[in-house]
């Protein structure tokens, strides 16, 4: 008989578990009883428990397994709480799935940045990127830069908050933009200690983080992948009319087997994928017709409305993709990636 | 000669100096150039946002630091992700990320002091949002000690006798309410039959447990082999916050009357700690120490200059040596202690 194995899922302060498309109730993120049935059937007992219930004091947790939730709660407040616990709980040995490293770049562009120079290679980092903490630092490089630029604020996902330069002052003006962090009675103080203290070095008022990053030009479109193990969902998307953006465009959307470029993109896609070392992640690719571009990456909790989307899904068998009608749920696609991952 | 990388914010700030000239400038980086060179290191000055991973320097070389206090710890957010990439790319990083994370962040302190087992008998509990803590509202014990994860001096600290004045400490220190963002989020539970609204109240928080009848608290610093100290006595009208109470109010030295056993609790924390610095609050009840709160860097270091010297470990006992020190010459030899061991 072989023995029941134990893995731990840390659900938010409403008892919700990761990201779904179409979830009811709206927002509710999975459905947990299904994802318990899932991992049963591989024998082994999935277990919710809320964050605020691990406790270092009590519990012994290393060598133990976690599967977590992050948030997009408005500005991140409960986001941040996420990360203590899933950094706490992996610096006290616990197994957590994925790495914390993928938790802290979940919708935090500056760390994705230094994250993907990290764990891939440099033919998956080709675009120059600059990561900066307030306005006055892209004043340092304004002239080694090339317009257009794009500016992404360093929270937001669908497109929120990128935005092209196209001069010096546009750029700055871009910045600030997504920079802004000022607020009056906080200034006035800092005049204050202007006027009481020579030599004073006001805050910024601008100290919100983002990227500033090379544009590729005479894109129209680009390419979303998610990736859960062996299975490979693809969609390409259109830029919005008049738009650089191709992200949360909802234009001319083209999923599954109606994809474009497929097996180029998905080949990309498997070499970053075997670099990572997660169960599952979220690509976001660029081809300008010469070259293959990595936009953004995400480990954990990214959107699902491309499987929603799919007909087929992709495995690669001997070097060949083969497409594989859509039959399954998100909690069953989760589930094995997770267990894969494992090898449970 | 080696070579440190020390990295400075935006405002060429590095550390943080009581007594700095101009105000808030931190350490005087023309002296710290000078004493690490006396021992035999070269330092180089770099912002931020010149960090290149592709650097050796940042692939195994050492790294120095500053944090930031800034509004909202905006600022902070982008020096962790900095020193984070940077230690995951091989290179050491002093202090490590984790007290980064830890610094003016109580949740992650309380977790880190669990995980360390640092006088594991004071036991606290952290949430993350209002909601967390009426799930877990029976396992606290009133009286008990409500702080707030960010601020420093002792604000968003108050000692709640029961849930209510619980509940009132969770909303008084939750940060202003966006309306906007409520009135979208109340428009959804109408819309979508089941949905859960966000909670209002989702700024981290810890709750402690409450020791009573203190009359004090000890302050202890750690730099390398020298300890400073100095006994905070609760001010008048401050509750139960030794913190904050002024500088000219306190004890140092030999003055704190640091109780028997203090340092060597605060020194056998230091070494689990594996840090070149610490600044530890320490309570006692006349039985057992419990440490309040630490900090491994970015702490407030007027307790250097108000001392007029230090505590050291000779022949198995704290002698007080008579010194008057600069905090980059106590700095810098605690960098130089910690890279050599």
């Amino acid at each position: 008989m072989t023995s029941q194995k134990e893995i731990f899922a840390l659900t938010d302060y409403k008892g919700n578990f990761g990201s779904k498309h179409k979830d009811i109730p709206y927002r509710s993120g999975m459905d947990k009883s299904k994802l318990v049935q899932y991992f049963k059937e591989a024998n082994t007992n999935l277990i919710f428990i809320p964050f605020s219930e691990i406790d270092f004091s009590k519990n012994n947790y290393n060598n133990t397994y976690y599967i977590y939730t992050s948030s997009e709660d408005p500005k991140y407040y409960y986001k941040n709480y996420i990360e203590d616990v899933v950094y706490a709980l992996q610096l006290a040995g616990g197994c957590v799935i994925p790495d914390s490293n993928f938790l802290r770049a979940n919708n935090n562009k500056v760390f994705m940045e230094y994250l993907r120079q990290i764990v891939l290679p440099k033919e998956f980092c080709k675009l120059k990127t600059y990561s900066l903490g307030t306005k006055e630092e892209i004043l340092n490089y304004t002239d080694q830069i090339l317009f257009p630029i794009v500016v992404k604020a360093s929270q937001g996902a669908s497109g929120t908050n990128v935005n092209l330069a196209v001069d010096k002052k546009d750029l700055i003006k871009k910045v600030k933009k997504v920079s802004k962090t000022f607020n009056l009675k906080d200034y006035v103080w800092e005049l204050t200690r202007t006027y009481l203290h020579k030599g004073y070095i006001k805050n910024s008022t601008h100290r919100k983080k983002y990227i500033v990053q090379e544009f590729i030009p005479n894109l129209q479109k680009d390419w979303k992948v998610l990736v859960f193990g062996k299975r490979y969902f693809v969609l390409t998307r259109y830029n919005r009319k008049n738009d650089f953006r191709a992200s949360g465009s909802k234009t001319n959307y083209k999923a599954g087997s109606r994809s474009e470029n497929t097996y180029e993109i998905l080949n990309f896609a498997q070499q970053i994928f075997k670099y990572l070392e997660i169960p599952h992640v979220s690509l976001d690719i660029a081809f300008d017709g010469d070259k293959y571009y990595l936009i953004e990456m995400q480990g954990v909790y990214f959107g699902t409305s491309v499987i929603n989307m799919s007909d087929v899904y992709y495995e690669n068998v001997n070097d060949q993709w083969q497409p594989i009608p859509m039959k399954i749920d998100l909690e069953k696609i989760y589930s094995d990636s997770i267990l894969n991952f494992l090898n449970l | 000669m080696n070579k440190i990388i020390i990295l400075t914010d935006y405002k060429k700030k590095f550390g943080s100096k009581h007594f700095d000239t101009p105000y808030r400038s931190g350490m005087d980086k023309k002296k710290l150039t000078h004493y690490f060179k006396d021992s035999g290191y070269l330092t180089e000055f770099k912002y931020f946002n010149e960090v290149h991973l592709d650097d050796p320097a940042y692939k195994k070389g050492a790294v120095l630091y500053t944090s930031s206090e800034d509004i909202g710890y905006r600022y902070k957010s982008y020096i962790e992700d900095i020193i984070f990439a940077v230690e995951l790319n091989g290179a050491k990083t002093i202090p490590e990320y984790k007290h980064l994370r830890a610094n003016n962040n109580k949740v992650f302190m309380e977790l880190m002091r669990e995980i360390t087992g640092i006088t594991p008998h004071l036991k606290s509990k952290v949430f993350g949002s209002i909601k967390d803590l009426k799930m877990r509202i029976s396992d606290i014990t009133f009286p008990c000690v409500f702080k707030a994860a960010e601020g420093a001096s002792g604000t968003g600290v108050a000692l709640v006798k029961n849930e209510q004045e619980l509940y009132a400490q969770v909303k008084q220190h939750s940060k202003k309410r966006n309306y906007l963002e409520d009135i979208k989020d109340y428009a959804r539970a109408i819309k979508h039959k089941g949905y859960i609204k966000e909670s209002i109240y989702r700024d981290k928080f810890i709750v402690q447990d409450f020791i009573p009848n203190l009359t004090n608290d000890w302050k202890v610093y750690i730099f390398g082999d020298k300890l400073f100290t100095f006994m905070r006595p609760i001010q008048k009208g401050r509750g139960i916050k030794a913190s904050g109470g002024g500088y000219d109010n306190y004890f140092y030295g030999p003055e704190a009357k640091a109780p028997k056993g203090m340092f060597d609790i605060a020194f056998d924390i230091f070494k689990k700690l594996n840090v070149p610095h610490v600044s530890l609050d320490f309570a006692y009840d006349g039985k057992q120490f419990s440490v309040l709160e630490f900090q491994s860097l970015y702490f407030g270091t007027a307790g250097i200059p108000y001392s007029k010297g230090y505590f050291t470990k000779q022949d198995n006992e704290w002698k007080f040596i008579e010194e008057d020190l600069e905090i980059e010459k106590v700095y810098a030899d605690s960098i130089i202690q910690y890279l050599k061991n």
